[in-house]
């Protein structure tokens, strides 16, 4: 059987450069959906993602073309996730691919994004059409970008289409292209099954719905499968593609992309990057290249509510039953109570979750410092991983200490080059290497600690360039670190929640923002509450919130008691927002506050 | 000497303040939303007489046509709510300022409660009445038609105080007002002050205590100024252009200082901001903080009869319009949870506190059962005291009332 008329490919851009508008005019040109029935960005599923504007989960589209040349073709078109947090599952989708749609904005140019993901195509071996997109744009300099594409990526400048993906011009030149440029796939349907799982979601009624690519063998409706990481079998009640609209099939083939219904109970059996085999007649390897999901950022997850407890259990449960990359197990905190350590891929994909527990779970969270994990080495030889300050053992065990670096990419403006020199020096970065694209921008390589970067720093680097600069990272490993823990004591009690590792010189200048910020935010109450930072038994900073003295309403009469009762009762509702440590009433704010200094400060 | 105090109240007899038997009986509210001027510190539904007529919401009869409209409301009222014949125990014309009508239509007004009520033989009839808008022969007018307290609103007597409250008259004229009231033959005459006055120091808010206690009062009320939202103070506030409030150090030294001189002078603190001769608490207001009943008439008035709080149109052409049921909205308390709540809020304003068995009967709520534990780790922060089947707060839980008493809600 021929695959001839197949083309998988995805579209990989940086934020903001048309990758959403560009899907949309492909689904409109190949009919898939008519222009009243399209609804902005039709890939991003979820409200949430639609409101961040970014693509956080893939998914595939299957379209039919109709080439005016006389043939029909199928295209998979697979989104790929858009933010460095989810570099592992864009590689995936890649894989799943012969080729990319290298989508650049004609008015600002190659960003590290687009360069990370074409160069990650690249080394996937696909087949990478460089996209000029918004030359309709008064500033666009197509001219400028086609030599970047040719002097950076170093593809031919002749190969670049010009597309304005908002107006429809150039698109149906860029659907040939898709036809005539990218190589079909190829496989044979009788092989064993390898289907690479690229994506997958839950669905109330079925269950986890993995999406895969298959590259050889066939699977049909009734068939066993099995997941070649963990050994698990399902038999298939169900195959599916997407037009986008849900359509189901018999069976999937080489170069197809679809999903099957198995009655997976959790996603988390699922996971990105997995191998899809037939349980009897199963591949003897796996698809190169599976990793587990390896959590990177962690911070502690705690009801404000004690009494909510169980439903954060409940709704962690069924948030990990669609998101494998997330991981969470019960831990307890002097100050807080019954909570969860809760591992993210970064800080975006941790807002995320705590937006979902909140906004779909209705709870309301207490969210302590992010952490990244550290490597303890004991005298004694043995080596920990620890995921949370409070697990640091006592100093006088420590030999010392390592954190994880990253590697990170700038791009940026030649004129912000000083700028972005001081930032990543203040971030304790070591340069690796600087380079010239073009006349005009310069791509800085810097490793850096990846707690340093966790804050602020992106935010940063775009203030100090205008915008102009963008970042991407890959993790490096673990190198050895100067990092101290930094306690934070109310009325003389270390509360755990707030406390922090950090480099050694970050420790005073940060506990000093972090109780300023806290004697803001903790309320007056009936005493004295001392906030002291503390590094080891050494007070760095403090400060007091005075005690109350009077708050007593000097009027109450019969035109005014149900006024005041009211007021009383808001008064007991904000001090029901408020988590009782001790005897002292912090509100959610101050757990906060560590992560706003932490943007502030470092 | 408080033996004496005691003594002096058991010669007295038992004050009519001490019935309990008195519980099925209703007090009266009666506004005037009326004034001369409209204060800056003041959150009263109350209106500037000049101002309603000169944006044709009032006439010049405006005083005949507001009792006439409050008259048609009390038979509503009675009718609606089956009030018809019940004893009545106080009456309290609130404002506003009341003894601004002519004193015919007090008497207009209390003719018609007599008719309706059973107005017991000693019940307490109060009059607000502000200097400015006092003369002995209104006095003696409002006397002979049946009022026997006169609530008098001085704030202070300091002219430079006075006028940085917008108050219309100066502090000779309170002192005349205090007399008139006297010569008019008023034997229970009560004084409001104010302190915590923009730019009043401790020693003029004790010129001002001093300067009540020269008259010799038989009640004072002495509150500490508040920011009420919807004044026009709030309104300076917001924008930080109040200035010369005294901070909380003199703040607090003021309410010290207006508790010593004043249980000095012989006058018992029995709630947050009221003071009295013994014999003298103020039975009305009593009524309110032991959660009784009464039936509020007039703009903006509130009523509390059964489990049912409600409350009429504050505007005053708004309530004359529909007189006959002027209803603007009324909560029915139906949670025990939330009758306990207010019964502490209004109870622990007292320094006698609240009788946990009386609370619980009134509520159909043990108070003891729901806030037993709390009860003891408010007792344990020094903020309530207990005894003898009584709830109260302590001094230092007086000044932190609203922290103690939301624990409640």
């Amino acid at each position: 059987m021929s695959l001839d008329h197949i083309r998988n490919f995805c579209i990989i851009a940086h934020i903001d450069h048309g990758k959403s508008t560009l899907a949309d005019r492909i689904l409109e040109r190949t009919g898939a959906l008519s222009a009243r029935e399209m609804s902005e960005q039709v890939l991003d599923s979820m409200d949430l993602e639609r409101e961040r504007g970014i693509t956080i989960k893939a998914a595939s589209v299957r379209l039919r073309y109709a080439s005016p040349k006389g043939r029909s073709y199928i295209f998979n078109l697979i989104d790929t996730p858009g933010h460095v947090d989810f570099s592992y599952e864009v590689s995936r989708s890649l894989k799943a691919c012969e080729g990319a749609l290298l989508l650049v904005d004609a008015t600002q140019g190659i960003q590290a994004q687009t360069l990370a993901n074409a160069y990650l195509a690249l080394g996937h071996n696909l087949a990478v059409i460089p996209v000029i997109n918004k030359i309709d744009l008064p500033s666009a300099d197509p001219e400028r970008v086609m030599t970047q594409v040719e002097d950076v990526i170093g593809l031919d400048r002749k190969e670049c289409l010009l597309v304005s993906a908002k107006q429809g011009t150039g698109v149906d030149g860029l659907l040939e292209a898709l036809v005539e440029r990218i190589p079909p796939p190829q496989g044979d349907p009788a092989a064993p099954l390898q289907g690479l799982l690229i994506d997958s979601w839950f669905d109330a009624y079925q269950g986890a719905i993995p999406l895969m690519r298959v590259f050889q063998g066939t699977v049909r409706k009734g068939d066993v499968v099995r997941f070649m990481s963990n050994g698990r079998e399902h038999q298939v009640d169900g195959l599916q593609v997407y037009t986008p609209h849900e359509v189901a099939v018999e069976a999937l083939g080489p170069g197809e992309v679809g999903s099957l219904s198995a009655a997976i109970r959790q996603v988390s059996d699922t996971k990105v990057g997995d191998t899809v085999t037939l349980a009897r007649n199963p591949a003897e390897t796996p698809i190169a290249g599976f990793q587990e999901p390896k959590p990177m950022v962690f911070s502690g997850l705690y009801a404000a509510d004690s009494a909510d407890y169980e439903n954060l259990r409940a709704a962690l449960e069924k948030l990990r039953l669609n998101d494998s990359a997330f991981s969470y197990e019960p831990e307890s905190s002097p100050a807080l109570g019954f909570g969860f350590r809760c591992g993210f891929l970064g800080l975006l994909h941790m807002d995320i979750i705590r937006e979902r527990l909140e906004r779909e779970y209705d709870l309301t969270l207490i969210i302590t410092a992010p952490t990244v994990v550290y490597r303890v080495y004991l005298r004694d030889g043995t080596m920990i991983e620890i995921d949370s300050p409070a697990k640091l053992p006592d100093l006088t065990r420590i030999d010392h200490i390592e954190e994880p670096f990253i590697v990170g990419t700038i791009l940026a403006p030649a004129e912000y080059v000083g700028a972005v020199f001081k930032l990543a020096q203040d971030k304790r970065g070591t340069q690796r290497s600087m380079e010239y694209l073009d006349p005009k921008t310069v791509q800085i390589i810097y490793e850096l600690p990846f707690a340093e970067i966790l804050f602020d720093f992106y935010d940063r680097l775009k203030s100090i360039t205008r915008g102009y600069a963008s970042f991407d990272y890959e993790h490096l490993g673990f190198r050895p670190a100067e990092a101290v823990k930094l306690d934070i004591l109310l009325n003389g009690q270390p509360i755990d929640p707030f406390s922090t590792i950090l480099h050694k010189e970050r420790a005073y200048i940060h506990g000093r923002a972090l109780v300023t910020k806290m004697r803001q935010l903790i309320p007056r109450q009936m005493f004295e509450v001392v906030i002291q930072a503390a590094v080891g038994n050494r007070v760095i900073a403090r400060e007091t919130v005075k005690a109350l003295r009077k708050d007593v309403t000097a009027k109450c009469y019969g035109g005014d008691i149900t006024r005041k009762r009211k007021l009383l009762e808001k008064q007991r509702e904000g001090k029901k927002r408020m988590k009782n440590i001790g005897t002292v009433e912090v509100p959610q704010e101050a757990f906060m506050a560590v992560l706003d200094v932490g943007r502030e400060v470092t | 000497m408080p033996h004496t105090k005691k003594d002096a109240r058991m010669r007295h007899g038992a004050e009519p303040e001490e019935k309990t038997e008195s519980v099925r009986a209703l007090s009266i509210y009666v506004h005037i939303p009326f004034c001369l001027a409209k204060c800056g510190y003041c959150d009263f539904n109350s209106y500037a007489v000049e101002g309603l007529i000169a944006l044709g919401r009032a006439g010049e009869d405006w005083a005949p046509r507001y009792v006439d409209a409050l008259l048609r409301e009390l038979e509503g009222r009675c009718r609606a709510l089956g009030l018809e014949g019940r004893p009545v125990e106080t009456v309290f014309f609130g404002g506003g300022t009341p003894s601004l009508m002519p004193p015919e239509e007090n008497a207009r007004i209390l003719e018609a409660l007599r008719g309706r009520f059973r107005l017991a033989p000693g019940a307490e009839v109060t009059v607000e009445a502000n200097p400015g808008a006092a003369d002995a022969a209104r006095f003696a007018a409002l006397g002979g038609a049946g009022v026997n307290r006169i609530s008098i609103g001085v704030q202070s007597f300091d002219d430079e105080a006075l006028r940085r409250l917008d108050r219309v008259h100066t502090g000779e004229e309170a002192r005349a007002a205090f007399r008139a009231a006297r010569e008019a033959g008023f034997g229970n005459i009560s004084l409001d002050l104010m302190f915590g006055i923009p730019f009043q120091t401790a020693e003029a808010a004790r010129a001002d205590i001093e300067s009540a206690l020269a008259l010799g009062p038989e009640h004072l009320s002495a509150y500490e100024l508040t920011i009420e939202p919807g004044t026009a103070f709030h309104a300076l506030h917001s924008r930080g252009e109040l200035r010369g409030l005294p901070d909380e150090e003199t703040a607090l030294a003021m309410w010290r200082l207006r508790d010593r001189l004043l249980a000095r002078a012989g006058y018992e603190r029995y709630e947050i901001s009221n003071f009295a001769r013994p014999g003298r608490r103020c039975r009305h207001n009593l009524n309110y903080w032991r959660r009784g009943e009464y039936l509020g008439l007039g703009a903006g008035a509130h009523s509390f009869i059964g489990r049912k709080r409600l409350w009429n149109h504050a505007r005053p052409d708004a309530y004359q319009a529909r007189a006959d049921n002027p209803t603007a909205g009324e909560e029915i308390i139906e949670d025990a949870a939330k009758a306990l709540g207010e019964a502490l809020m209004l109870g622990l304003r007292l320094k006698e506190g609240v009788s946990l068995g009386e609370v619980a009967r009134a509520c159909g709520a043990d108070p003891e059962e729901r806030f037993g534990p709390l009860f003891e780790e408010l007792r344990g922060g020094g903020l309530l005291e207990r005894g003898n089947g009584t709830l109260r707060l302590t001094p230092r839980g007086t000044l932190l009332a609203n922290q103690v008493l939301a624990r409640f809600m």
